[in-house]
């Protein structure tokens, strides 16, 4: 049997509050290979959260499996899905969640520092022109703007080299100009490092350079052609 | 895993949050510095007992002493011709007061000046030819020190009026000597030296030495012991030790230091509790960000030693404080007990803080464990923060109010456990302590839930009476429970540890008033005008004894024989008294055997115990109990067992035939008058008094009276005052741990109302005014200081049985009930009530400076 990259074995997820049960994940199934770009499409509150934090290994399948490069999430320890989501995986948010206590350098410090990755200064250098922050690294979080914050979460989603990079709406609190170039960044980067990448998104022009689009319905993923996604994004 | 900027980010909230910094150093430098300084102070105090006995005592390494208090001056000699013991020098040691309006009491030794060479080495430049032969030929000649000549402004041949016993008396010095450093000048300041045989006259003990110095090592005693001429050594002498008398000192107040060790762990316990209160209330404010970091990459295991190792920063930086503040509240206790055991035991001249390292490393010891047991339930919940919940702020209270239901239940566990291991476990303090401490955990544990089930309850009710506004204000409690409850919590345990101390006091002091009430129901009593702590060896003249208990208006005299004896092995303090009829019904009896008969006490071989001696030694009524009497063991039937507050070692009550009978001791230590009936009590008083002024010499000064007269209105107040000065240190305590609860709810409920800020900004941009702000805000603080007060109630009585059982039955032997006064709970309340108002000012005027657009914005 081939080990892909990536693999969802028909999972599945309920959370439980006040208004009782709600099953979001009814079997979802998923084989990506590596290097390859998937966009996810669907609704607000159908699951895309739900599936990225699956694969981040940030919560556990009530059934089903998560295989990473041939190894089932869970399968391993909480402290091992931890250092495993350090070393190979970057998560990009909506919400760009920085540590506001930190400024942009130290943000991207972060990473390199948990992996152990000498020779830190020269790399977030590289990163900060790259993203055309230079200038700005002694700045806090709530001193730059929204595209500002989500370009230093995306560097600091990519700056220690994983192997996956998980995005849920990257784009989701940016305007129209701020969001391109945010995903183009994301694009950038992620090609020039052979990145894995699954993003959640609603953005037309994401559809336009991923390598498949995949859409969450009734809690399962299904392959959408591109002319269908568009159509699904343009309403 | 590198910890730089982890380090930064844990240093920025605590930077962001100084209020919060200082609640946590604050917890564990109060609870450290109060450890500290009674530490020290105790320390200090045995210290100073043991470097006195060893001054005095100089080379001397053993004594022989005798049960009945003195021994025959044929044993001295004894010792020195027929056993061989050179090294022998006999002494006399009592008590004198000074007269006049500073009168003070002074120790005598009274020595054999040519035998006290090898002894006292402070003496050996003093007792030139010149002072010996003074010493020697003229009586009443004494030797003093430098500091004490300076205190009576005494020179060479000066003459000091004193009181011996009921006798005034005039000595003269014939010498001063001079001492090696400022500690002996403290301690031989009350020091008197004459010769022997002026020391026999002047407290009468012809024929007789209190004891006799031996110098000799372990081997010569063994040796010393295979002479054949040993047993002739009689049954009721025995050698002590050095080491042992300071021992038998040490025992002597162990109680009382233990009391106040356990009351300084109370204030440790409280410290821990606001150390836990607040490195939860800091993990509960950073679930995001913890959140954000597992995301990123951050093991549980390397959470949890962030946050334990922020926790141990404070708890070192609040140890040092702590010990800082040890030591400087350790001057100011020191003469506080310095005073309360020359009150209760000995005289205490010294009262300076002496250093010791042991203390300090202790401390230390004391305040990071106790740091690492505050931080380690926070940390493990910091550790478990789930990465997912960083979504929804809604969830984390949710799942807070589930875990809070849960501590419900574990602390409900940790009461009963805490009773379990109180009432069932090793009668240890240490291990009472941690009874004590889950009982404390346990009831914080429960504080979350129950203001849960009280909002629940409490919303609707405000709603029908305030409207919407008494809806959000019982809500805004509710819905930030995770900070609202740790508030309150900490609050109420701070609170609840003030009720109990108070309780405890309270209850002591009405159970020692009601006992006094019973045991002085004499009208007069007389006694040698000398401290408590020395009446065993001061005597009322048998001249006196006639006169005063043949006066027309006395109908009934109880004599007082106080005395130490042997009992299987230890010494035991012995009362003998003939008990007045009214005496008889009024003893207070905890237990007796079922044919108690007065007669039978009287006449036949009968005690009564004090309570204390009952549990000390393990003793029931029925049981026997030996003593040591003239005529070798004697075993006494124990008839009954009664409450007492006034011997914490306990004591034997027999009657006075059965000392005569046993101990053929006819000296009476202090007497009783009780007057006929229609007699004006206060008249008969001040007709004594008139007297026995004139018999001093119509002086001027009450303290120069051969005889102190006392109505038993004002032994009651005198007695009273000792408890309270004895007690005034638990003031300090209690002081300490109502402004700790003020400054710990200060703090959190500004955090709690801080956090605020955007909520209240949306419902001014809605409409609310500024008043209705205020309004809710205190609302809010004024219901959470309420729930805190009402929770400390059950809380404090719970820990007051605690400490009555802990601390007093434990430590000092006896019991007494616990009083509830309702007066003590209305004023926890109005507190709890009044500093959570207080901790809403400046959040409201913070919020009310906020423009709202701004803090809409997130500015």
């Amino acid at each position: 049997m081939r080990d892909y990259f990536l693999e969802l074995k028909d999972l599945q997820k309920s959370y439980q509050d006040g208004s009782g049960i709600h099953h979001i994940l009814k079997g979802a199934e998923l084989k990506a290979e590596k290097t390859e770009k998937i966009a996810i499409l669907g609704n607000s509150g159908c699951g895309k959260s739900t599936l990225l934090n699956l694969i981040a290994g940030i919560d556990l399948a009530d059934h089903g499996e998560v295989l990473f490069q041939g190894e089932s999430l869970g399968n391993l320890s909480e402290n091992k899905r931890t250092l495993l989501r350090r070393k190979q995986m970057g998560f990009v948010f909506q919400s760009f969640n920085l540590i506001p206590t930190l400024n942009v350098k130290e943000n991207l410090m972060l990473p390199l520092e948990m992996n152990g990755i000498p020779n830190s200064s020269v790399i977030i250098q590289q990163m900060l022109e790259a993203l055309s922050l230079h200038g700005r690294e002694k700045s806090y979080p709530d001193r730059l703007s929204g595209g500002e914050q989500q370009r230093v979460a995306v560097a600091r989603a990519l700056i220690h080299n994983p192997s996956l990079l998980l995005a849920d709406e990257p784009t989701g609190n940016l305007d129209a100009e701020t969001s391109q170039e945010t995903l183009k960044l994301i694009n950038h980067f992620v090609q020039r490092s052979g990145t894995t990448m699954i993003l959640a998104t609603h953005s037309q022009e994401v559809v336009e350079w991923v390598d498949r689009v995949l859409g969450i319905e009734e809690g399962v993923l299904i392959e959408l052609k591109t002319d269908e996604a568009i159509k699904r994004l343009a309403l | 895993m590198n910890f730089n900027l982890i380090t930064k980010t844990g240093f920025s909230y605590w930077k962001k949050n100084p209020s919060q910094f200082f609640l946590a150093l604050l917890g564990i430098m109060l609870g450290v510095g109060v450890v500290t300084a009674i530490d020290l102070t105790n320390t200090s105090a045995l210290k100073s007992f043991q470097h006195s006995i060893k001054t005095v005592s100089g080379q001397t390494t053993h004594r022989l002493i005798s049960a009945s208090g003195s021994i025959p001056e044929d044993e001295y000699f004894f010792l020195r011709s027929q056993i061989g013991i050179q090294n022998s020098a006999p002494i006399i040691e009592g008590y004198i007061k000074t007269t006049g309006e500073n009168s003070r009491p002074f120790r005598v030794l009274g020595v054999d000046p040519l035998a006290e060479r090898p002894f006292r080495k402070f003496l050996q430049q003093t007792l030139n030819p010149g002072v010996i032969k003074s010493l020697l030929t003229e009586p009443n000649t004494i030797l003093i020190s430098a500091e004490g000549a300076l205190e009576l402004n005494a020179r060479l041949g000066s003459e000091i009026s004193v009181l011996v016993g009921t006798r005034k008396t005039i000595l003269k010095v014939a010498g001063i000597f001079n001492t090696v450093n400022d500690f002996s000048a403290m301690v031989l300041r009350n020091l008197m030296i004459m010769d022997i045989s002026s020391a026999q006259d002047l407290f009468a003990m012809h024929g007789k030495l209190s004891r006799v110095d031996l110098i000799f090592n372990n081997s010569e005693l063994e040796k010393l012991r295979n002479n054949e001429s040993w047993t002739r050594i009689p049954k009721n002498s025995s050698f002590q030790s050095v080491a042992e008398s300071i021992s038998a000192g040490y025992k002597l107040t162990r109680a009382f230091r233990v009391n106040l060790m356990a009351l300084s762990l109370l204030t440790l316990v409280v410290g821990m509790f606001l150390i836990y209160n607040t490195v939860t209330f800091s993990v509960v404010q950073r679930f995001d960000l913890l959140g954000r970091m597992r995301v990123i990459g951050m093991t549980r295991s390397e959470v949890f030693n962030w946050i334990l190792m922020e926790a141990l920063i404070i708890g070192f930086l609040g140890t040092l404080l702590g010990l800082l503040m040890g030591l400087m509240l350790a001057g100011s206790l020191i003469d506080h007990v310095t005073q309360t055991m020359t009150d209760l035991y000995f005289i205490q001249t010294v009262n300076s803080v002496q250093f010791s390292a042991i203390t300090l490393i202790k401390s230390i010891v004391l305040g990071m464990g106790a740091t690492l047991l505050a931080a380690y339930l926070p940390a493990r919940e910091a550790s478990s923060v789930k990465p997912a919940l960083i979504l929804k702020k809604s969830i984390i209270e949710e799942n807070q109010k589930i875990r809070f239901m849960n501590l419900g239940g574990i602390g409900i566990i940790g009461i009963f456990s805490g009773f379990a291991i109180i009432t069932w476990g090793n009668k240890g303090l240490w291990v009472s302590y941690s009874g004590v401490f889950m009982l404390i955990i346990g009831s914080a544990m429960m504080v979350p839930f129950l203001t849960l089930v009280i909002s629940r309850f409490l919303k609707p009710l405000s709603g029908k009476i305030f409207g919407i506004f008494g809806v959000m204000t019982v809500r805004g409690v509710e819905s930030q429970l995770s900070r609202t409850g740790l508030a309150i919590a900490a609050l109420t345990i701070a609170i609840a540890a003030t009720i109990s101390l108070d309780l405890m006091v309270s209850s002591f002091r009405t159970a020692v008033s009601s006992w006094l009430q019973s045991q002085l129901k004499a009208d007069i009593y007389l006694s040698p005008p000398i401290l408590p702590s020395n009446q065993n060896s001061n005597f009322i003249e048998d001249l006196l004894i006639k006169k005063y208990s043949s006066l027309p208006e006395v109908d009934f005299t109880s004599y007082y024989r106080r005395f130490q004896t042997g009992s299987n092995g230890s010494r035991i303090n012995v009362h003998g008294v003939n008990i007045s009829p009214q005496g008889q019904r009024e003893l207070k009896f905890k237990e007796k055997i079922s044919n108690f008969d007065w007669n039978n006490f009287k006449n036949y071989s009968q005690v009564i115990i004090s309570e204390p001696l009952a549990n000390r030694r393990n003793l029931k009524s029925g049981e026997d109990l030996v003593l040591e009497t003239l005529e070798g063991s004697q075993t006494f039937k124990v008839v009954g067992i009664f409450h007492d507050y006034a011997v914490e070692q306990g004591f034997v009550l027999l009657s006075r035939k059965n000392l005569l009978r046993f101990w053929n001791d006819k000296k009476v230590n202090s007497m009783a008058l009780y007057l006929k009936s229609g007699t004006n009590v206060r008249g008969f008083a001040e007709k004594l008094e008139t007297e026995l002024m004139d018999t001093a010499g119509n002086s001027s000064y009450k303290s120069e009276m051969p005889l102190n007269v006392s109505y038993n209105q004002e032994l009651r107040q005198s007695s009273m005052a000792i408890f309270d000065r004895t007690f005034a240190i638990t003031s300090i305590l209690k002081l300490l741990l109502g402004g700790v609860a003020i400054i710990g709810i200060f703090s959190s409920l500004m955090s709690v109302q801080l956090e605020r800020t955007y909520e209240l900004a949306v419902l001014r941009a809605i409409g609310m005014t500024p008043s209705e702000i205020i309004i809710m805000v205190f609302g809010q603080c004024s219901l959470m200081g309420f729930l805190a007060g009402i929770f400390a109630i059950p809380t404090g009585i719970l820990l007051a049985k605690v400490l009555i059982q802990v601390i007093n039955l434990r430590s000092f032997g006896w019991s007494f009930p616990l009083l509830i006064e309702t007066q003590i709970f209305y004023n926890s309340l109005i507190a709890a009530i009044f500093a959570a108002l207080a901790a809403g000012i400046y959040p409201v005027l913070k919020i009310l400076a906020i423009s709202p657009a701004l803090a809409l914005k997130g500015e």
